[in-house]
This record gives C-alpha cells, structure tokens and sequence, in this order.
C-alpha cells in the first residue's frame, strides 16, 4: 500500500506550486523575538525587585489581627503608641470585632493613593464633594484599631464624633438641619464595647460626654425653656439600653462639659465666661468657678475624681479644686489646649482646639513639665492625597502613656504590597493561560 | 555565529526547502493560499530561533514539526473546515492516476485535520509510527489509532480508493 500511495500523495504535493516567501520574514522575526525578550527581562526585574524587596522586609508583613479587649472593661493602663497609623483597609468593624474601651476617636477622610487609586471605603471626603462609607476609627485600649461606621451618617457632618470619657461611648452628629434660627443636631451614640448605634436624641445645640458616660446636649425649642437632655445607659436593664433623662435649665451653655456622677453639669457662663458654673440634675448651680486672670474661658474639662477643672484661654491651663481655689497655672504651648486629666492630676492636652482637629496629644504633670506625645495622624487635603481627621480623642486618658511600640503597618504600603503581589499573580495566571492554549494548539 | 550568517543560512534554507515544505503543506491544507500562509508561519517562528536549531544541526524537522503543530492549531482555532482543495491550481489531469489523484484529494478534505496529518507523515513522508508520534507531539497508540480511522474513512470515502489502501496482508 505504501508505494502506491505515496505515489499518489506525491501526485496531489506536486499540485503546489513554489511559494512565495517574504523577503521580510527574518526581519519580522528578529523583532518580535527583541519584543519578548525585552518583555521577559522586563518581568523578571520586577519580580526579582519584589523579592528582593519583600526578603529585605521593606515591604512589610502582614500584621496578625490583634484579639480585642473585652468588652466593659475599663481603659484602666491605657498606653497609646507614639504614632498612630493610617488604619489599614481592612480594619475591622466594631460590630465584626468590638474594641472594648475606646482611646481615641478618629473621624475624617482617608483617600489614599494607590496603584489602582483606589478610595478607601471606610470614611468619606468632608464638605461634600463625593461621599463614600462614612465612619470614625476608634483605636482600643490594647491598641487595636477599629471602624466604627454607620450609612447613615452624614459625613460632611462638619462637627466632631465625641468620645465618652471612659471610651466606652461614641456620638456622631448625623445630620443637621437648620429650624428657625437655629441649628438641630441628629446625634447618634454608639456603644464600643458592643458594637452597636444603640440610640438617638435630637438637640438645638451642643452636645457632650459626663464622665460617667451619660451624654448631654441642650435642646433650645424655638418656644419655652431650653432643655438640658442626658441620655445614659439604662444600668436596670442592660448596658445598651439608653434611656432620656431631662432637666430644664435656663443657663446659657455653649459647650456642656463632663458630669460627675451624673450629679453636676459643668456649664460655662454666657455672660463674660471668665466664671464656669457647675450645676446639678436639676438645675442647681453647686459650684461657681471664677477663672481670675485666666482670660476667656475657651473650654474645660472635668480632670479626675478629685474634681480638679482645667479651662484655658488658648495661652494657659488652669486646674481648679472646685470650691478650694487654683491649683496650678500652666503655660501652654501654642496651639495646644486641655482635653482632660490623668488618674494622678496630670493634664492631657491636644494639639489643635478640641472638637475640631486634634494632632497630637501629651501631658502636662503636676510640676507643669510636657512630657510625651502620641503623634496622630494627619495630613492636610490635597485633591488626592491622604487626608485624615482626628476630630476627637478619649479625655479619659486617666492612665494614659506614651509607650515606644513598634512601629504599626501603614496600611499604604501594604496596600501596595497587595497590589504588587495581585499583579503577579494575575500575570503569572495570564501567562499560564496563555501556554497552555499554547500547548494545546500544539497538539 | 554572526547574525549575517545566520540569516544568510535562513535564506539559503527557505531557497532549499521551501516548495518541498509547501507541497506537506498543501496536502495538509488542500489550499494553495493557506499552503503559503502555513510555510510563512513555520519559518517565521523557525527564524526567531534559528541560532539554536542550526547549532543542532539540520533545522528541517523542527521546521516541519512547527508545519504540523500548526496546522493542527489553526484548525483548533478557527475551525477551517471545509478548507481543504478550496483553491487548488489548474493542471492537466487525464489517465487512471489522474483520477486517483483527484479522488484521493477530494477524501482527504473531508478527514479531520488530525487523520491527515498522520496519513501524510506516515505514507508522503514516510515516517515510522513514534516518529510522526513525535512530530504531532503525541502518543504512538494515538498515532496507530488516527491512522486505523483515516484509512477506513478513506475506504467509505472513495471505494475506489481500495487499490491504494489494501495491504500486503489484505491480499
């Protein structure tokens, strides 16, 4: 069969003329074998350069998830790094994860540049313009990191989320509203220890933490008397359960500050605010405070159990045994003001004034020394960058410390890292797709 | 070794080799065009290598191995069927093996590209079973098996065709 067949076959062959080759088929040749080298080399240097740089650690490790405080414990040996770090993108949830006692509250906007310039999702842009997921990062006790967020806040919300004393509360002005002449608040508070957005009140004004972690906001109706509304939790039936408390009071009070006990109110007077006026539940002024010398009072702050108060006038801190008299004056360095007390009297004071943006904090100890500072993060916006608000910091800083912990993992760059290795590996599986269609077309 | 010599042996091999490349390519194809089309693509890829394959010594069987995968490819990926004898040139035909030749082309375009690369490696090119095996890059069982059904296709195809296929055994 073979001869006469391939006899024949050859008969067919020789149907085919000679063909006509391209002069250009080597020079073809030689430039996409260029091409591929070229490709190949080029792929290879950047893999070399992400192992090389990954083995040498400068891109960093992942960081194992940290186990949360548990919940209802008291931030008692509070210890907050000397920087805070960009949060990472997949910082937990208090809801997935709750932190415990809260350190610090962080609000703002986070728009981070990356490979694929992606946003963040976990906060959003102030004043309009676009807004993503709203929420405020609350760093823990133990240092770990959390969101806390909600849709429905409103994040061009311009006023600061405000943190209980004890951490263990969070209110965040939803949505504003403009009623008659004045503003209303929607505040809702949420509870760190477990996560949740557990109530809402609606206010006319200002609102503010005791430090028994009730919060009070004032409620000027367009007719009558304002109303002084608490909101705390209901300790007879579960500790996320909150209830409305009300006194009236006719006292002007531009920035409710902390309770003792729930028993006074520390209200400043409109009058000339060089007095602050400490009232109780029911409207009782039990102790009158007048700051001689201090100037303005800009703010205070309730200090630890012995009733010490800290007002200042942007120039200096004043701590006041209520009811004895001065206890210390204290200069303080431009641009920082008290936000609160150590369990042992020391001041806690911010960088930035207090309720808007905050930079850093550091105390001051009873002999008027600045000691430590934890660094928060903070950058201004610039059309794409990072951008990060901190808007308010725990004033319940009793034990609160500077402690020198390893640096935290910013989350840009193991974003980066993220995305570098995503590319590898989605080339890799383009690469592999392509020789095994390769293969298979071979046969 | 230079890259003038290198192409200049390129040449010389395209001079050479070319039109007996073309002729497994037609009987491949059934198509004069695609013929060309399939030489074309199997020195393109020889020369990005050609350093290589000259070093080893003659660069025929890897060219015509590139021939063969690639035809089987093309099919794969665009399903030409029907290709084949699509444009045959015009030749005086007359006599019984004129006819046979006609017949025997118009069987083959109805193979599947497969069965005619394993009829054309063992009966035009005269290689064993694992040599076209390793042309077509596959098994020798695979090979004995495309070229059973080939034949047998062949022999339903064009009873006419018997004189060609029988075997010494078959006799």
């Amino acid at each position: 069969m073979t001869d006469r067949l391939r006899s024949v076959l050859d008969d067919v062959a020789g149907e085919m003329p000679r063909p006509h080759v391209s002069g250009e088929t080597w020079t073809r040749a030689r430039l996409v074998r260029r091409w591929r080298r070229a490709a190949a080399a080029g792929a290879g240097t950047v893999a070399a350069a992400l192992v090389v740089l990954t083995t040498l650690g400068a891109l960093p490790p992942l960081d194992p998830p940290s186990p949360p405080a548990a919940a209802g414990t008291p931030a008692r040996g509070l210890a907050l790094p000397a920087t805070l770090e960009f949060p990472l993108a997949h910082t937990p949830t208090v809801t997935d994860s709750a932190p415990g006692p809260v350190a610090i509250a962080v609000k703002g906007s986070l728009l981070e540049r990356s490979l694929f310039r992606r946003v963040r999702t976990w906060t959003s842009l102030p004043g309009g313009g676009r807004t993503e997921r709203v929420g405020q990062l609350v760093v823990g006790a133990d240092q770990t990191y959390r969101r806390l967020e909600d849709a429905s806040i409103d994040g061009s919300a311009a006023t600061a989320p405000l943190l209980s004393p004890d951490g263990r509360g969070v209110a965040a002005p939803i949505a504003r509203r403009d009623v008659g002449d004045q503003q209303v608040t929607n505040w809702s508070i949420a509870d760190t220890t477990s996560g949740h957005w557990v109530t809402e009140v609606v206010c006319a004004g200002e609102g503010g933490w005791t430090r028994d972690g009730l919060f009070a906001c004032i409620h000027r109706p367009v007719k009558g008397v304002s109303t002084i509304k608490v909101m705390g939790r209901d300790e007879r039936t579960s500790t996320s359960s909150w209830r409305l408390r009300k006194i009236t009071d006719g006292h002007e009070m531009p920035r409710p500050g902390l309770v003792d006990s729930s028993r006074r109110l520390q209200l400043t007077t409109s009058a000339d605010r060089r007095v602050v006026d400490v009232v109780d539940p029911s409207g009782r002024v039990a102790h009158r405070v007048r700051v001689a010398g201090a100037g303005v009072v800009y703010s205070a702050a309730w200090c630890a159990h012995d009733l010490i108060l800290a007002v200042s006038d942007y120039k200096e801190a004043v701590a006041v045994r209520l009811g004895v008299s001065v206890r210390q004056r204290v200069a303080l360095p431009e641009g920082w003001e008290p936000i609160g007390c150590r369990a042992d009297g020391a001041m806690v004071i911010g960088r930035g004034a207090a309720g808007t943006i905050i930079t850093g904090i550091r105390l001051i100890d009873a002999r008027g020394r600045v000691t430590g500072e934890t660094t928060l993060p903070f950058e201004h916006y610039s059309g794409d960058g990072n951008l990060l608000w901190i808007t308010s910091v725990a004033v319940d800083a009793l034990n609160w410390r500077v402690v020198d912990a390893p640096a935290r993992t910013s989350g840009t760059r193991l974003e980066w890292a993220d995305e570098a290795l995503l590319v590898v590996l989605l080339g890799g599986a383009v690469a592999g797709v392509a020789l095994l269609r390769r293969r298979r077309a071979s046969g | 070794m230079g890259a003038e010599t290198a192409e200049a042996s390129f040449a010389a091999f395209v001079r050479a080799r070319s039109h007996a490349l073309a002729r497994a390519a037609y009987l491949l194809t059934g198509d004069v065009h695609l013929a060309e089309d399939l030489v074309q693509t199997a020195l393109h890829r020889a020369a990005m290598r050609w350093e290589r394959l000259i070093a080893h010594g003659d660069p025929e069987p890897y060219v015509r191995r590139i021939l063969y995968t690639e035809h089987v490819s093309w099919w794969r990926r665009r399903r030409i069927q029907g290709a084949y004898g699509g444009a045959a040139p015009e030749r005086a035909s007359a006599g019984v093996d004129s006819d046979l030749r006609l017949t025997l082309r118009d069987a083959l375009r109805r193979l599947t590209p497969k069965q005619r690369a394993v009829l054309v490696l063992r009966f035009y090119e005269d290689m064993s079973e694992s040599q076209a095996a390793d042309v077509l890059g596959c098994g020798v069982g695979t090979v004995k098996s495309q070229t059973r059904h080939a034949l047998g296709r062949l022999r339903a195809l064009a009873p006419e065709l018997e004189e060609l296929l029988v075997t010494k055994g078959d006799r």
